[in-house]
């Protein structure tokens, strides 16, 4: 099991629990992003809290979980990224394609 | 080898439980070497582009084993991925021909497309030498976020690595059969 959910009100909380989202990890996670969608969730928020490091595999994962719920009206927002993380988002410029932010706390009150 | 540059050789298994530690061992290498006067930035993108050489290795070297280099000197940091697999290939739509290698003299000097995403296009430009050099051309589509459910590419290693490195290039050996990945970092130094 790669993420750690909690759901409420079809509003997802998913954290990455590895420290490494690498190759690995990257086919489980979009098993279990996908599933997770197609069983009704509005919006999944995906926790990077505990992530060290990401690569393009994984990278690759978010990428197909974003194109599975865009269609569905399902968005996804990341997280609490440590530095290193953004900054390879930005570098490849999935900053534009995904909403990200500081904390769950701060994702959520742009639902009120 | 340049004056006072020394270098590092490790064997990868090409198994991806065995990439932590070869990171662990190169960062290491290369923080002693450089005395800690490499900025953070510079390290940052020195680990990126060697995770993604040895990604690179499981996915598509289809051998047992990998070798990375990695060479210091006064000037630069430099990263090498050595491997016996099949030489590199890929499709140009606007030649309507796979290239690959070795390559013939007519293709001395030009650019081909590998892949376009919705924000960037990665071209192979193929030097006189027979080698490649991996360039970025970016774009401003109105849109990212619906361009993505297009042609927004899953396949962001060499993007990654071309982004990250000073310079980035490939070469296939004829004769040693083998390919060959360099990625090199100028030191300048970082914040």
């Amino acid at each position: 099991m790669i993420l750690n959910v909690i759901e409420n009100d079809n509003v997802i909380q998913a954290t990455i629990i590895p420290q490494e989202a690498n190759l690995v990890h990257s086919e489980a996670f979009k098993e279990e992003m996908i599933t997770i969608i197609a069983n009704g969730a509005n919006l999944v928020i995906v926790s990077f809290e505990n992530v060290d490091y990401i690569d393009s595999s994984f990278l690759g994962s978010l990428v197909v979980a974003l194109k599975y719920a865009m269609p569905r009206n399902v968005d996804i927002y990341l997280v609490s990224l440590k530095p290193d993380v953004k900054n390879l988002l930005t570098l490849i410029r999935m900053d534009k394609v995904f909403k990200i932010f500081k904390d769950y706390q701060q994702a959520l009150e742009t639902l009120k | 080898m340049k004056e006072n540059e020394e270098q590092l050789r490790i064997d990868f298994s090409n198994k991806s439980e065995d990439i932590s530690d070869i990171l662990d061992m190169c960062t290491s290498y290369i923080i002693k070497k450089t005395a800690g006067d490499l900025g953070s930035v510079v390290l940052s993108k020195v680990k990126w582009v060697l995770t993604e050489l040895l990604t690179n290795a499981i996915k598509h070297s289809e051998t047992s084993t990998s070798t990375i280099l990695v060479s210091i000197n006064n000037e630069e940091i430099i990263l090498q991925k050595q491997d016996s697999g099949a030489p590199m290939q890929f499709y140009d739509s606007s030649l309507n021909q796979t290239i690959s290698w070795p390559i013939t003299n007519k293709l001395y000097d030009t650019s081909h497309i590998i892949y376009t995403s919705s924000t960037e296009t990665l071209i192979a430009h193929i030097v006189s030498d027979g080698s490649i050099r991996f360039l970025i051309e970016e774009i401003e589509p109105e849109d990212v976020r619906e361009s993505i459910l297009t042609d927004m590419s899953e396949h962001f290693g060499l993007l990654i690595i071309t982004k990250s490195s000073t310079e980035f290039s490939y070469l296939y050996s004829s004769d040693k059969k083998m390919n060959l990945f360099k990625s090199v970092f100028k030191r300048e130094i970082h914040p």
